[in-house]
């Protein structure tokens, strides 16, 4: 048996943008069991802008799952955005995880925004200014968020992390080595790789990265995918894997 | 080269007059630069020919016109300008004045000044410079006309943008040393593009413009863009990458050139596709 997962990132959507996605996205349910939205939904994080995001996204036939991105932030609406989205069926699986059952399969999926910080041996600490450490604290406290999560799903058949920003540098290839910190942070990826007593998720989704690349793994050996819509260069990608 | 004397000034006044009211009434499109174009901005009249700029396509017609005048043409060895003669005074009809030909967008950026007793385009301060600066080489590496002419217009020219298009130009750099060190470059403190940022006095070497650009572009609420790539290639600001409308696309291009008055921007940005995947990939 096969579970089909389409995921897209980063559709920054607005006013101006308005049934940009929705033709294609109308019989997405006969290509995939499951929709996941990597963040960035909006352009500038308000609620307008939202609201075009909820219209695209809502009343498909499938479920419809999301984390927010940092332009979801943008405009200290993200609360209501959240609300808003939940309101209009998109499940916001902001550091929280869902189990359903799909394609008879039982699917967790949790997620989490993350933050940057930057990856193995090149990477912020938690030390010195205030500032430093509160940047430091915010990636590792919703890292912590993604591996209680993964947690509380992990007897699930298949797996799934979905974040914002990048737990792997592999995928960020593309993007100018010198802002890697600001594009993902390696405790996600520990997060990812924990689940299960340290066997991993099965799949981790993200976006941020326009000009990043699709294929990347994490240390632990789970696959992970870069969807942000300019690198995927379509509605959304999908991904089939076995449930048995 | 010092001021010109009275005499003389009358004669270059005159040719000046002639030219301007010649290509208006031939409609052949201009712009005063050079010697002239800071002379109606304000500086000194200092040189000794009538600088201007046409498109190469006008530069035949351009001396049609001012010939039928009475001026007299003459075979200009150099190929990137005509010249003609009003009397003693030259006058240099410019298209190609650096490495770049004349263009719409070179004449459109002219302003309608006063000078002498007619109204004529003028091209901006921060052209005019940087051409002069452009056209120094071991040749011609005199910097006596310029520093006063550049004195004069210190105020109209956007150093930023002076330095970004004469960057590996040593000549250039040489003489900006000079303006720098003799305090007649200003540090070019550009509007903020956030309320909440404290002002930080802004750089205005060349390598600051992409970053200026690119925070600009995210931080302006008009464009609130992060996936764009910004790069500067003499006197063309280049933007690349995807956004999600051509409304972006386009408003990109608006806060680039307000952040960078008198570069062109060249925006090859691309409108994401959104259309359905063609494949599916199997993940064993
Ligand atoms: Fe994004
Ligand atoms: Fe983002």
């Amino acid at each position: 048996m096969t579970l089909r997962i389409a995921a897209v990132g980063d559709v920054h959507l607005g006013r101006d943008a308005r049934g940009r996605l929705r033709p294609t996205l109308e019989n997405v349910h006969e290509h995939a069991d499951v929709l996941l939205l990597a963040g960035d939904l909006t352009q500038r994080g308000t609620l307008d802008e939202a609201q075009v995001a909820a219209d695209e996204f809502s009343d498909l036939a499938l479920p419809v799952y999301a984390v927010l991105g940092n332009h979801d932030y943008h405009s200290d609406a993200q609360d209501e955005i959240a609300r808003l989205l939940s309101d209009r069926g998109i499940g916001v699986l902001e550091g929280r995880s869902e189990l359903i059952d799909v394609a008879g399969c039982r699917l967790g999926i949790a997620g989490v925004k993350g933050f940057g910080g930057g990856f193995a041996g090149k990477c912020g600490s938690a030390f010195g200014e205030r500032e430093m450490k509160a940047f430091i604290e915010h990636t590792e406290l919703l890292a912590g968020t993604l591996a209680d999560a993964l947690h509380a799903v992990e007897n699930a058949d298949v797996l799934v992390a979905l974040t914002h920003y990048s737990p792997v540098a592999d995928t960020l290839r593309g993007e100018p080595p010198e802002i890697y910190p600001f594009l993902g942070a390696y405790q996600l990826a520990e997060a990812i790789d924990g689940a299960r007593n340290g066997t991993g998720a099965d799949l981790a989704v993200h976006g941020h990265a326009h000009f990043g690349c699709e294929q990347g793994c994490t240390p632990g050996g789970v696959r992970v995918r870069n969807v942000a819509q300019p690198v995927i260069r379509a509605a959304y990608a999908v991904y089939h894997l076995p449930t048995a | 080269m010092g001021t010109v004397g009275s005499g003389e000034r009358t004669a270059l006044e005159r040719t000046l007059v002639r030219v301007c009211t010649t290509l208006r009434a031939a409609g052949v499109p201009y712009a005063l630069t050079g010697g002239s174009g800071v002379y109606a901005r304000g500086g000194p009249l200092s040189e000794h020919d009538i600088d201007v700029l046409v498109r190469p396509s006008d530069a035949d017609e351009a001396v049609r016109a001012l010939v039928s005048a009475g001026m007299r043409a003459t075979d200009a060895p150099e190929d990137w300008l005509r010249k003609v003669y009003d009397d003693a005074v030259p006058v240099d009809l410019i298209y190609r004045p650096a490495e770049y030909p004349v263009t719409d967008d070179t004449l459109a950026a002219a302003e309608e000044l006063p000078v002498a007793s007619v109204q004529a385009p003028v091209a901006p301060a921060t052209d005019i410079l940087a051409d002069k600066l452009l056209s120094l080489g071991p040749q011609y590496c005199d910097f006596g006309w310029i520093l006063p002419a550049a004195r004069a217009l210190r105020e109209q020219v956007d150093w930023v943008v002076l330095r970004a298009r004469t960057q590996h130009h040593p000549y250039a750099e040489a003489f900006l040393l000079l303006a720098d060190r003799v305090g007649i470059s200003t540090p070019n403190r550009s509007r903020g593009t956030s309320a909440r940022t404290a002002q930080v006095p802004q750089s205005d070497a060349p390598q600051y413009l992409v970053a200026r650009l690119r925070r600009a572009l995210t931080e302006d609420p008009r464009t609130a863009e992060q996936g764009v790539r910004v790069r500067v290639h003499g006197r063309t600001v280049q933007l690349s990458g995807q956004v999600a409308t051509t409304q972006r696309r386009d408003a990109l291009t608006a806060v680039v050139a307000e952040n960078a008055p008198g570069l062109t921007v060249r925006n090859d940005v691309r409108v994401v596709a959104t259309g359905q995947p063609d494949e599916w990939e199997e993940l064993r």
